[in-house]
């Protein structure tokens, strides 16, 4: 400031150099928020990660996409039962019968995805063209449409059970999430996480108080889960529904809990909450369908 | 046969005493009813506006609409007391929701790990 | 004569005043009996969802054990406005804002409060 002051004084063209010293700083200012804009998902990651390795330090990063049980021995041990006959098995056959089975046009699933569907570890992702998030049970509706089938229910059933089809395909792929250097994909990914740390609802819950605060204290007898990993084992064969569901039904699910009022599976803000949730477990491994109470 | 002749007469004048004390009920209703049923609409459609604003801005309640619905089925049926009341919650609900989204807009940035 | 007044005259005022901490107690009895009532309720306080209280079975952690309530708070007034708008104190609070969102009404927040303070 007093640099400023005496430069301003001796200098023989005050205007010249104002127009020079608001060049700089403007300069300075968008680079210093291109730079914060451009530290956060990465940031944001390794800190999310950290939380539950520091909360659960017996339990190996790796092992977060087993949900709670990655944190409670003796619930653990149950679903280790139940996983030497998995109830989603039922859903990974007819997901091949329905991925081999032709359209009305002939085609198949396969003329959509490549590598006989092992594709989870492809999404969520950003879409540059389109401007928004696709994800898995997007790009399968969006392959039916294209073939002129008609469009699946989101939550559960048929899209459910495809999804668990190519899920299984994938397991063991890397999460990898990629939020290009795009106003718009950077956007999209605030809005998810601004959603994912918001109290709503009529009892004024935020995903984190229950998943992250909250996760391994008890709600009654039930052991809430580490959000790490989330994101990685769905679709998912439920107890509580006696069937399979998607990610977005469990999203609904949890938001009525709250008494907050549930946004239509793959809208647009779900999908942006998938993509920071998925996000924040990138470098686990994709080991959906899966089994949970 | 004046059996007959006089039991039809006396259900006739039991039926017009009945439709006459019907008519008569039902006139207040339709009076009451539609004296209410202004203030009752106007007040609906704003707790309805106030629900929409909510949802806009992603923070609508789960019952709010639950309640709405009721509150227009009780009025429907004529308890009009009870109708105000629901709609009254619905639109405290969403007035709770909006000032929740406020409060959260400045809060949420708190609980995020660093 | 003179007496046996006098005595119906002191006794009166105590019989009184009895009678009306008697049904103080009474009113005392059913709020406390309300207010379990309210606090066990899933659909009502869920207390036990996240508190272990009194004889409430498979309690949760998630909020402190509710015990030695009336040394925790010594005014009444405090307790009741922790449950009525938790983030009061905390805007972090896991804790549902029971009175602000209108979860339970301000009679069953008292009756919690009565109850509570047994604990």
């Amino acid at each position: 400031m007093i640099f400023l002051k005496i430069r301003l004084t001796e200098g023989p063209n005050e205007s010249e150099i104002m127009k020079k010293l608001i060049v700089v700083i403007t300069a300075t200012i968008t680079a210093f928020s291109w730079i914060s804009l451009h530290a956060g998902p990465d940031s944001d990651q390794a800190a999310f990660e950290k939380y539950f390795t520091s909360k659960f330090p017996d339990t190996p990063v790796s092992d977060f996409i087993n949900g709670v049980y990655s944190i409670d021995k003796p619930s653990r041990e149950q679903w280790e039962e139940i996983e030497e006959f998995p109830p989603y098995e039922l859903a990974i056959d007819s997901g091949k019968a329905a991925w081999n089975k032709p359209f009305a046009n002939s085609k198949t699933y396969a003329d959509c995805f490549e590598n006989e569907g092992a594709v989870r570890g492809n999404y969520p992702y950003w879409d540059a063209d389109r401007k928004e998030v696709v994800t898995l049970e997007l790009a399968i509706n969006e392959c039916r449409v294209a073939n002129g089938e008609e469009p699946l229910k989101y939550n559960k059933g048929k899209m459910a059970d495809i999804s668990a089809y190519m899920s299984y395909q994938s397991r063991g792929q890397k999460i990898n999430v990629v939020i290009p250097d795009d106003p718009d994909a950077m956007a999209a990914y605030e809005r998810g996480k601004e959603f994912y740390y918001s109290k709503r609802g009529q009892l004024n819950f935020s995903c984190f108080d229950c998943h992250g605060s909250g996760s391994g204290n008890l709600v009654r007898a039930d052991k809430l889960s580490p959000a790490l990993g989330h994101t990685s084992h769905f679709p998912v064969y439920r107890s509580k529904w006696g069937g399979m569901g998607t990610l977005h039904r469990r999203f609904g699910g949890c938001n009525k809990q709250v008494r907050a009022a549930a946004f239509k599976p793959q809208s647009q803000i779900y999908r942006e909450l998938e993509l920071f949730l998925t996000y924040m477990s990138n470098g686990l491994d994709f080991n959906g369908p899966g089994a949970r109470k | 046969m004046f059996k007959k002749v006089k039991t039809t007469a006396v259900a006739s004048l039991v039926a017009t005493i009945m439709t006459l004390g019907l008519m008569s009920y039902a006139n207040v209703g339709i009076v009451s009813n539609a004296i209410a049923s202004d203030g009752f609409e106007s007040s609906w459609a704003a707790a309805d506006e106030q629900r929409k604003m909510a949802a806009k801005l992603g923070f609508e309640w789960r019952d709010t609409k639950k309640l709405l619905k009721k509150a227009k089925a009780a009025n429907e049926s004529g308890e009009n007391e009870k109708a105000m009341k629901l709609v009254a919650k619905a639109h405290e609900q969403s007035n709770d929701a909006i000032a929740q989204q406020e409060r959260e807009s400045s809060a949420w940035q708190s609980r995020v790990p660093k | 004569m003179l007496r046996k007044t006098a005595v119906i005259a002191f006794l009166t005022p105590l019989l009184l005043l009895g009678s009306v901490s008697g049904s103080l107690a009474i009113a005392d009895e059913a709020a406390i009996t309300k207010g379990k009532k309210v606090a066990f309720d899933r659909k009502k306080g869920n207390c036990l969802a996240c508190h272990m209280i009194d004889d409430g079975t498979l309690p949760g952690n998630q909020g402190p054990p509710l015990v030695a309530m009336k040394a925790r708070f010594p005014d009444k007034e405090v307790l009741k406005a922790q449950i009525y708008n938790p983030l009061e104190k905390n805007p972090n609070s896991i804790m549902p804002p029971f009175g602000l969102h209108n979860i339970l009404s301000d009679g069953e927040i008292d009756a919690i409060t009565e109850y509570l303070l047994t604990l």
